[in-house]
């Protein structure tokens, strides 16, 4: 029955939902199950490489003015950040350690799902049904597990708003073109230019605020900082990436001119986004904090690397994009162990836990490295491409000013390093125990990922297939500049 | 379908889709509206400013002038006695009985008038000739009382049950 | 046949057969009252009333797909009526298996009664054809919820809702039949969609007419700006009753409404008409969820989300479009179901003496009960909007509905009463998933296990219509 592309979707849903027939107080049970599923579900991923391309589709509803349908494929593309989610929720249920760990599986289950149908999603409607049903289990952890509940309201109002703004575009796209069946599909239908300007607002606007770019990311901080480890690992890596997603998809794929015509106002958000964030996260005594204003920083070059409509570059975006979502999993885990150890994530309060917990000390290192970009691990790799991407493109001064944040980078991040696990030992910190295997098979596959993606960054190529037959025609159909420069 | 559905008994008789109520001829219909308005308007007026110009000894103070006016008769009581709101029930159930009795009128009149002088019959019907279409139009007639009274009677006996018309 | 039946066809009475099961079995139960011994007498009621809804209710889904004018067009039976009598059936039948033991104990043969009939009157108003019919239909609505809203009538809140009802309504009662009647001065008929020639075009008085005829209707809906007695009235009536009144009563107030704007107005020369409804949907749709940010008792909380939601099927309607009709009987259909399940949680929350409509008794739901929880979640979300629930693609539908006709300004309002909105059901969400140290609101046990029918029915069908969107083509149909 069904089909096991539908499966990657459905199995995450399905036995999230299930989990609450498990007893209440059998949190190892329920750690148990979560991990066996999630490592199910990495495996059901891991299949879909055989064939992809697989689609399927169930008719929604036809009689409408617009039709639109339960329409899921596998590509490249989806099929990298699809496996990117698998991996990084099955560390984070492995390392879940929480109150009433039976609900707080389930939703993480759920999360995962809405996640996969996200990325798989072929129609725009489905694409926003899972991109707002992503919300719920968010703010149901953020309330229970999170601290405090104002960094819920945050994120619930702020996503929730892009939210409708998505709704209300893909309404639109939906009345205008007939259908919304549209993801991936060879020839989509061109809007008018009138209708597609504001519609592809209404689609930024919405990427924007959860991937997210400058002035829309206030709640992104607190939201990361209130979030439980697991959850701050997968939120931080894998849903900021939905709006990186559907710049890729969706905007190169429906709104190539709109694309354009946006690229000079979000590349420079993209700028400042780069620079305000490596600036604040210097600043920060929060381990989470600064993780968190990096992200923002980070994500920024991301938006740099899309709209310079450069093959290269694109190539970049999708290493960085994987490498970003590795990196900041490994360092929200990592702050989470610290965290749990010492009850505190203050920088200015922890120091020397390289000398007690030689291996807590390792894997903090590891992700710093690749955050701050050491060479041979993804995140210089993706850097790199990017940067020289921009170059080729023709924006040399965004390649020469993206520079900076990314010294700043390796500046915060040692910081971090220097003070955390080679500082001089805080007196009244007390010594805990080093980490358990458990705690270092959750991340060890995240850095092997790292790894494999610095030394071999061309795996992410056939990813950027997928958007960058779509970036060479814009980049043709465009006037003079862009396409002059990228010879 | 195209008189309505409650002029219609009006309607046939004249044999055009045009009913009783239908002043769309001639000229504005509301004239005699605005009239009536204007004329009540006016004597409502008159009526308040008269009897001010025309009282003679107008300043002349009687007590029956404060008063409350009962038919000319010296009021007995204070007229913001206390009684009990068990009238107000028994003056609404009253009231409630005393309109669907009323509405026997109108029915026997309906009834009447369908029967005589209805061209949808086959056979125009007189006092003499009693056809079945009358009879099976009067049995129509007879069952919509029935039911309207035994639905009635049923609440009548419901108002009963519950005390509604004991005293205390 | 021959006989009476030429004058009113045997089809006049099925089509309304629906409503007179409904009305006479009020009857009987009153007539159970009288005959049967008060134990036996409380039973019998209830579970006549379930039967005779459930009968209705087959019988009319029978008779979709026939259009029909009966009594001359006094009652019309077409798709539209049809669904909308289903879901003031719906509702009729939640109503009566909420049923609370608080203050009405005593009384219940009568209480099944007046719901059957106010549930009979809504059903009449539903089919109306003509503007008399509507106007029966909504006083026998209205006079059972003026009984209904104080029947528990040791509590304070409930007197004062029922009289508040009881005169504000009135009023507005007054209005629609002033409007009417000009209606009628105007066009010399009483028959709906006979109000309007094309060829003669619109009369001033007409305008007036309509202008104050669809005050009135708002007032019904509760629209803003006449929405101030909805919370009042929710608040003080029994929990059954509010939740009969913000699903029926809207649900005859809109197929009024409907009917009237896609049959009786002039298309589309004289869509200026529709200026109030446009006004009313807008102000509804931030008044409503504006208001509703405030609120802690789920009552009060859920009257001001039902003028919004009230506000989003008008702004649908407003357009007048194909589109706009089956976008607003699909919202009505989740919206119904959402509304009722959330106030069917709130009945298993009820102790006989306590109704559980303040926000602390749903503090740590999610861990004492998470079916409870997940329901209720289901019904926040849906209506909020968020999938997957049949308000996710109800919103869809509706904000296409303004795209396509042009209308986006509605839209956007739409967008953002939907923003603020947000905060006002995830605040119930929250306070049944936060962490909380100890419960300060004690344990109940709801007097009866009823309820929990009513929350599966509108679980599952809130999340299957999701999935399977019935956008039923003959719901759209008007008989003219």
């Amino acid at each position: 029955m069904a089909d096991s592309l539908l499966w990657v979707v459905l199995l995450p849903i399905v036995l999230g939902f299930a989990m609450f027939a498990l007893p209440k107080a059998g949190d190892g049970i329920a750690r148990g199950t979560g991990i066996v599923v999630s490592a199910a579900e990495l495996l059901l991923v891991a299949l879909q490489y055989g064939r992809v391309g697989h689609q399927v589709s169930y008719p929604w509803f036809t009689d409408s003015p617009w039709t639109a349908a339960f329409h899921f494929g596998s590509s490249q593309i989806a099929l990298l950040f699809c496996a990117m989610l698998a991996l990084i929720t099955l560390a984070a249920a492995i390392v879940t350690n929480v109150q009433r760990e039976r609900d707080f599986m389930a939703q993480m289950l759920l999360l995962e799902g809405t996640m996969m149908g996200l990325f798989l999603a072929r129609d725009l409607l489905v694409f926003a049904l899972f991109w707002d049903a992503m919300l719920v289990p968010v703010f149901i952890m953020l309330v229970n597990w999170g601290e405090g509940t104002a960094a819920a309201w945050r994120f619930l109002i702020y996503n929730g708003t892009a939210g409708l703004g998505l709704l209300l575009a893909t309404a639109a796209y939906g009345i205008l073109a007939g259908t919304t069946d549209v993801i991936g599909a060879a020839h989509a239908q061109s809007l008018a230019a009138g209708a597609a300007w504001w519609i592809f607002v209404g689609f930024a606007f919405s990427y924007a605020v959860k991937t997210p770019l400058f002035p829309f990311h206030t709640w992104m901080p607190d939201t990361y900082t209130a979030s439980p480890a697991p959850l701050a690992a997968v939120i931080s890596s894998v849903q900021s990436k939905s709006g990186i997603f559907g710049f890729l998809v969706i905007g190169f794929g429906l709104f190539p001119q709109e694309m354009h015509r946006w690229a000079p106002l979000l590349s420079l958000l993209g700028l400042i986004a780069m620079i305000y964030g490596a600036l604040v996260a210097m600043w920060h005594d929060d381990a989470k904090r600064v993780l968190a204003y990096s992200s923002l920083s980070h994500l920024g070059l991301l938006f740099l690397g899309i709209l310079s409509f450069n093959q290269l570059a694109i190539v970049g975006v999708l290493v960085y994009a994987v490498a970003h979502g590795l990196f900041n999993a490994v360092m929200f885990l990592v702050v989470g162990y610290v965290e749990q150890r010492e009850e505190t994530r203050a920088i200015s309060r922890l120091g020397g836990l390289g000398i007690n917990n030689p291996k807590l000390g390792g894997a903090m290192m590891v992700g710093s490295m690749a955050l701050l970009g050491l060479p041979g691990l993804a995140g210089f790799a993706g850097e790199l491409l990017i940067l020289i991407g921009v170059w080729g493109s023709g924006q040399h001064w965004y390649a020469a000013i993206a520079l900076i944040p990314i010294v700043l980078a390796a500046v915060y991040m040692l910081r971090v390093l220097l003070k955390v696990v080679w500082g001089p030992e805080v007196q009244d910190l007390p010594v805990r125990p080093d980490l358990a295997w458990w705690e270092i098979v959750a991340v060890a596959p995240l850095a092997a990922a790292l790894l494999l993606f610095g030394l071999w960054p061309n795996l992410a190529a056939p990813a950027a297939h997928d958007v960058v037959n779509v970036a060479a025609s814009v980049a043709a159909a465009a006037p003079a500049t862009v396409s002059e420069a990228s010879h | 379908m195209k008189d309505s559905f409650f002029f219609r008994g009006q309607g046939w008789s004249k044999g055009s889709a045009g009913s009783l109520f239908n002043f769309s001829q001639g000229m504005t219909p509301y004239a005699e509206v605005a009239t009536f308005i204007i004329v009540a308007l006016l004597l409502a007026l008159v009526l308040n400013i008269l009897p001010g110009l025309m009282a003679r000894n107008r300043y002349r103070a009687a007590p029956a002038k404060s008063e409350s006016y009962e038919c000319g008769v010296p009021p007995t009581s204070a007229i913001t006695t206390r009684f009990p709101v068990r009238f107000y029930l028994i003056a609404m159930l009253f009231v409630i009985f005393d309109v669907e009795a009323a509405s026997f009128y109108p029915w026997a009149i309906q009834m009447h008038s369908q029967t005589f002088g209805n061209p949808h019959l086959d056979e125009a019907a007189s006092y003499l000739s009693w056809t079945a279409q009358m009879r099976s139009l009067h049995m129509f007639f007879l069952a919509e009382m029935v039911i309207f009274i035994v639905v009635l009677a049923i609440g009548y006996a419901y108002v009963w049950k519950r005390g509604g018309f004991t005293w205390r | 046949m021959g006989g009476y039946l030429q004058y009113v066809q045997t089809l006049d009475y099925q089509a309304l057969l629906p409503a007179m099961i409904v009305g006479g079995t009020a009857v009987i139960a009153l007539l159970a009252d009288l005959l049967l011994p008060r134990r036996i007498a409380n039973g019998t009621a209830i579970l006549l009333g379930v039967m005779a809804t459930i009968m209705a209710g087959l019988y009319a889904s029978l008779s979709y797909g026939v259009h029909y004018l009966a009594f001359g067009g006094g009652f019309v039976l077409d798709g539209l009526s049809v669904v909308f009598q289903e879901i003031v059936l719906l509702s009729t039948l939640v109503t009566l298996m909420l049923f609370n033991r608080r203050g009405v104990s005593e009384d219940r043969p009568a209480y099944v009664a007046l719901v059957l009939w106010s549930s009979t009157g809504a059903m009449i108003m539903a089919g109306a054809g003509s503007l008399m019919t509507l106007f029966l239909g909504l006083e026998i609505l209205s006079l059972s919820l003026y009984c209904l809203c104080a029947i528990a009538r040791d509590r304070e809140v409930a007197k004062e809702a029922g009289f508040k009802y009881l005169v504000l309504s009135s009023t507005a009662s007054g209005f629609l039949l002033y409007g009417m009647a000009l209606l009628f001065g105007a066009t010399g008929t009483v028959t709906i969609s006979a109000l309007i020639h094309p060829a003669t075009g619109i009369h001033g008085l007409y305008a007036l007419g309509m202008g104050i005829f669809l005050i009135g209707l708002a007032f019904k809906l509760a629209l803003v700006p006449f929405h101030i007695w909805a919370p009042d009235v929710y608040e003080g009536a029994p929990l059954p009753v509010t939740a009969f009144m913000s699903v029926a009563t809207k649900a005859g107030a809109l197929a009024a409404l409907a009917r009237v704007i896609y049959t009786a107005i002039p298309q589309p020369d004289a869509h200026w008409l529709l200026l109030p409804t446009f006004i009313f949907a807008a102000a509804s749709m931030l008044v409503g969820n504006l208001g509703a940010l405030a609120q802690t008792d789920i009552k009060r909380l859920l009257a001001y989300s039902a003028v919004a939601q009230a506000g989003y099927i008008v702004a649908a309607l407003a357009g007048a479009t194909e589109l706009g009709i089956r976008s607003a009987v699909y919202y009505l259909a989740a919206y119904a179901f959402m509304n009722l399940g959330a106030f069917a949680v709130a009945a298993l929350l009820s102790s006989d003496r306590e109704e559980g409509t303040q926000l602390v008794a749903y503090e740590g739901l999610a861990a004492r009960q998470p079916l409870l929880a997940a329901a209720m979640t289901f019904f926040m979300l849906s209506l909020a909007g968020m999938p997957i629930t049949a308000g996710f693609l109800g919103k869809i539908f509706i904000l296409s509905t303004t795209i396509h006709t042009g209308y986006w300004p509605l839209g956007a309002l739409l967008v953002i009463g939907s923003a603020v909105s947000f905060y006002v059901y995830f605040k119930v969400i929250r306070a049944m998933y936060a962490r909380v140290e100890r419960f300060s609101h004690p344990e109940v046990r709801p007097p009866s296990q009823l309820p929990w029918i009513a929350v599966a029915i509108c679980a599952v069908a809130v999340i299957v219509l999701t999935f399977v969107p019935v956008m039923p083509g003959d719901a759209t149909f008007f008989v003219k």
